[in-house]
């Protein structure tokens, strides 16, 4: 009885702890879920230190907020009436809902953080050169996706800090020059912020944005394979000297048999060895659950120790002092607030410059710099290469104002928008009682 | 790092062994948590009270569970009752707090009104702080003890008088309501503040509309005169003690203000807050209502006592209902208009008929009533329902006056 | 003559009916789809509403918070200026001392007739025009604006 068991177990689970080098191989072939996976992988790539292993910690936090915001979703009711009190409910009456939502609200904030970051790191190893570039724009589509997910799930507890996000943010929208009225005019679903915005938002989070978000996370990790793994391989690619091989239209050199002549995908089958370079089940897979023990982890650590904030119910007639969107936005609101440019009688929006231009000036130079980046290419793969001092230093700087101006809004602005050094208290503002 | 010697999978096997453990470990301590919530402790205490006290008949037909009062009809669901266990309990009236017994409030039951419609907190809530209201972002503190002494009040009972009259709005004289009725009776009898101010529907538009004005939110008031003074004498930053500092002295909060000077002793002013603060406008479902009051809806005119009164006395009484006295007085001086002595003899009876009929006219269209309008700094008189008969009255009045100082 | 060697057969004919209607239709309906979310009935106050009595108004300043605007009675004028700040849409608060308006999100200041002082607004507070309907209620039209200098007098 118990070898039959055994045997079934095997037969399940062999692709997860393969016994010998052939079934190790055959896993990434016969298993669905980790058909995505190179049969071996680069040690340099499986190192902790090259990659950080900051897109996997992205992906792992995805899915702690899918399986978090599946269970939120039994609780949540979407009417302007109800999400308040329901959000309430899960706050004190839910078993395990303060939990649920405070592990939701944390991983979602470190997901915007996480997924900066691992831009960052892709940029200073100029990690979208060349064939890359199609996985860069995937990347910059995710990240402009994950901002969206984070801001339309804010505003759902529909309290004064989501209600007046919201106003702000649609106010930014509706500066898009020609398309901005229509485009805030149909995000609210009419003139007002009312029950038609939460519903679109509702839906956006819910169902809309996750699904793109999916889609085009198939896609970049479909582009990895294609591209020929993380840019580690193509500094391997270049040290290990290739002897020049033949090239053959017609034979094929991967072990799927799709592949022909020397595309980079050749390549690294023929520079992967025993040598530098391990099976990726179990050892990829192995990191992968170590990673997702840590996010899960971390997450649940910190809404152990804090729960999610909620502040009044949402009052139209009531602007809070002061109105803050948020943090990963604030920088946009710093900059709104500084930029209003008075010549004479003219006067330029600050949400023009500040909202609609500043942002989409970054956003064409994330688009463009693929083609307009010159550093040679011994600098792929490499952490902070010397040719490419100057543009990684410019980039540092946009970063460190970014980042100076959200501590700015975060702790240095008070109520109507005055500049309160740290040591300065705030006015205390009255209440009812 | 490239080398395969560097390389040991075992590692990788203990994190994931150690992570898996440390998972084990945060998810025991969120069960730990979850499983002994603030109010069980309150429970176990409570169930070893009534062991000990009562009988261990009681204590074992205990059970522990989130206890509730959920009120559909008022939109409410109050769960005091997990910690305050002894409230529907007659023989725990000697039981420590927070297990004794509730006081008898007939004909007001708990059961039907909950606790938060008098008490205000956070009712839902299942945490001590939470549930008395002491959190930011919750606009409904709970108005007891502690509340009660930041405004210096001995009495922990005294700021629930506002919740009281929130219903109670159109009733007099109730017991347990001794500063709300001092307000009401102040407003009334000595002052009439429709002069200025819209009360219910009637009343002056010199000032605000103070029908539900206790549903203003703070934002809109303005602090800048008071929040140095409130702040220096440790006073409460809130719109109870901007209405006590406006009662005690209008011009010291509203610079601009017309409202008369009144002295006012600081009880009375406390209570014209409170009574402020108690005008919200709320929804009472019919249930709540006693049989007797629903056919009342509005509230009745009050019974004018047919009397046999002269002229004068009826003109005395038009002058102090109608709000002239709140203005003008009859030989006291200048308050906010002309001091009326001699009038009937400074003015032409024609004109003066006309001003006390409809003044508003008057300051648009007569020069005399205009020049008077910019000498009293533009307050201008406000134009009452009065008939032909009740002018005379008034100017018989007045004009006793004369015979008096002669 | 057509020397094409393809006839309009019926087959031909019917296969392009057929394909047109499709396209057509498919086409029809994801427009269609695309209209429901464009709403034309919306739950909100219509851009022309009563404020209620002119005696009802009070003398000096007073904020209608259901319709986001500050009423100006002075005796029998009246001018109405938006509560809504031109710069993110939060809601100014007037501040009697000062005689201005204050927002609260950024800090601009709008002066007692709404033009703006300093701060990131871009534009003044909006008048709006007023009318008397034939019931005697006051009448707003938010979806006008009018001078800085406007009155309604009754």
């Amino acid at each position: 009885m118990k070898e039959k068991l055994t045997n079934i177990w095997r037969k399940l689970t062999w692709s997860w702890s393969p016994r010998s080098e052939r079934e190790a191989s055959e896993s990434v072939i016969k298993n669905f879920w980790l058909h995505w996976f190179p049969s071996r992988i680069s040690l340099r790539s499986l190192g902790w230190s090259y990659s950080l292993w900051l897109g996997t910690i992205a992906a792992c936090l995805f899915i702690i907020l899918a399986i978090t915001g599946l269970l939120l979703l039994y609780f949540y009711i979407p009417s302007v009436r109800s999400a308040y009190w329901s959000i309430k409910d899960l706050e004190n009456v839910v078993v395990f809902g303060s939990l649920l939502r405070a592990q939701h609200r944390w991983a979602a904030e470190l997901m915007v953080a996480v997924v900066f970051i691992h831009l960052m790191r892709v940029f200073f190893t100029a990690s979208y050169r060349d064939q890359r570039v199609w996985n860069w724009y995937i990347g910059i589509g995710l990240l402009v996706i994950t901002l969206f997910l984070s801001f339309t799930g804010y505003i759902l507890p529909w309290d004064q800090l989501a209600y007046w996000a919201l106003t702000i943010g649609m106010s930014i929208a509706s500066e898009i020059p020609f398309l901005g009225k229509s485009i805030s005019f149909l995000l609210a679903g009419g003139n007002v912020l009312g029950q038609n915005s939460l519903l679109r938002f509702f839906v956006l989070h819910n169902f809309f944005l996750p699904a793109m978000l999916l889609f085009l996370f198939a896609l970049h990790m479909w582009r990895i394979r294609k591209d020929g793994g993380l840019t580690s391989m193509d500094r391997l690619i270049r040290e290990t000297q290739l002897k020049e091989t033949p090239v053959s239209p017609t034979k094929s050199y991967s072990l799927l048999g799709v592949t022909e002549g020397t595309t980079i995908q050749v390549t690294t089958t023929q520079v992967l060895d025993e040598r530098n370079s391990v099976r990726s089940s179990p050892h990829l897979l192995r990191r992968i659950a170590v990673v997702f023990l840590i996010t899960t982890i971390f997450t649940l650590g910190l809404a152990l120790l804090s729960p999610a904030p909620l502040e009044e119910p949402a009052n139209p007639s009531v602007t809070p002092i002061p109105a803050k969107a948020p943090w990963y936005f604030l920088w946009l609101q710093e900059l709104i607030a500084i930029t209003t440019i008075k010549i004479g009688k003219i006067t330029i929006s600050g949400g023009l410059i500040g909202g609609i231009l500043v942002p989409g000036f970054l956003f064409l130079l994330a688009i463009l710099w693929p083609f307009l980046d010159r550093s040679p290419k011994e600098a792929i793969g490499v952490w902070f290469h010397k040719k490419r001092r100057i543009q990684n230093s410019v980039f540092i700087l946009i970063c460190v104002v970014i980042i100076v101006l959200i501590i700015i809004g975060l702790y240095l602005r008070g109520p109507y928008w005055k500049f309160f050094w740290p040591w300065q208290p705030w006015p205390e503002i009255p209440a009812q009682f | 790092m490239n080398n395969k010697k560097n390389f040991n999978p075992d590692k990788d096997f203990y994190w994931l062994a150690f992570f898996s453990f440390l998972l084990f470990v945060v998810v025991i301590i969120a069960f730990y948590r979850e499983a002994n919530p603030e109010w069980k402790k309150y429970q176990r205490e409570f169930k070893n009270y009534l062991e000990e006290n009562i009988s261990p008949e009681s204590a074992s037909a205990f059970e522990f569970s989130v206890k509730q009062l959920w009120l559909p009809e008022l939109n409410k669901v109050d769960r005091c009752i997990s910690c305050h266990l002894g409230y529907d309990q007659p023989n725990l009236t000697e039981a420590p707090e927070p297990y004794a017994a509730h006081p008898d409030i007939l004909p007001h039951s708990v059961l039907k009104m909950g606790c938060t419609i008098c008490h205000g907190g956070q009712g839902f809530a299942l945490k001590k702080k939470d549930a008395h209201g002491e959190v930011e972002h919750w606009e409904e503190p709970m108005l007891g003890a502690k509340l009660a002494k930041k405004y210096g009040f001995e009495s922990e009972k005294i700021l629930m008088q506002m919740n009281c009259n929130t219903c109670h709005r159109r009733d007099e004289d109730l017991t347990g309501m001794e500063m709300i009725n001092l307000g009401k009776n102040l407003l009334t009898q000595k002052k009439k503040c429709q002069t200025c101010h819209i009360i219910d529907g009637k009343g002056g538009k010199l000032a605000a509309d103070l029908t539900f004005i206790g549903d203003k939110p703070a934002e809109r008031f303005d602090f800048s005169q008071i929040k140095d003074k409130l702040i220096e004498s440790e006073r409460p930053l809130s719109v109870l003690s901007w209405h006590f500092e406006h009662f005690m002295n209008p011009k010291a909060v509203v610079p601009d203000s017309k409202m008369p000077y009144v002295k006012y002793t600081e009880e009375e002013a406390w209570a014209l807050a409170m009574l402020m603060m108690s005008w919200r406008s709320v929804s009472l479902p019919v249930m709540l209502i006693p049989e007797e009051k629903r056919e009342e809806v509005p509230p009745p005119e009050k019974k004018l006592e047919k009397r046999k009164l002269s002229i004068v006395e009826w003109g005395k009484e038009l002058f102090e209902s109608k709000g002239c006295s709140e203005c003008h007085t009859i030989g006291g001086g200048v308050e906010v208009g002309p001091d009326l002595i001699g009038i009937t003899k400074l003015r032409d009876i024609q004109w003066l008929r006309k001003m006390i009929l409809d003044p508003e006219k008057m300051e648009q269209t007569d020069p005399l009533a205009k020049k008077l309008y910019q000498e009293y700094e533009e307050t201008g008189m406000p134009t009452e329902e009065l008939t032909l008969q009740e002018v005379e009255a008034i100017i018989k009045y007045i004009e006793s006056f004369n015979k008096e100082s002669n | 003559m057509k020397e094409n060697e393809r006839k309009i057969t019926r087959r031909f004919f019917f296969g392009v009916l057929g394909k047109t209607s499709i396209i057509v239709a498919l086409l029809a309906e994801a427009i269609g789809a695309i209209k429901a979310f464009i709403p034309k009935v919306l739950y909100e106050p219509p851009s022309k509403f009563k404020i209620g009595k002119p005696e009802d108004i009070p003398e000096g300043i007073t904020f209608l918070p259901q319709h986001r605007l500050y009423i100006f009675r002075n005796n029998d004028d009246f001018h109405a200026i938006s509560a809504v700040c031109t710069h993110l849409k939060c809601i100014v608060d007037w501040k009697p001392d000062q005689r201005e308006f204050y927002c609260p999100c950024h800090g601009s200041i709008f002066s007692q007739a709404g033009i703006n002082l300093t701060g990131p607004a871009p534009k003044p507070l909006p008048w709006y025009p007023l009318s008397l309907a034939p019931d005697g209620n006051l009448v707003i039209d938010s979806s006008k604006q009018v001078k800085p200098d406007y009155k309604y007098s009754l």
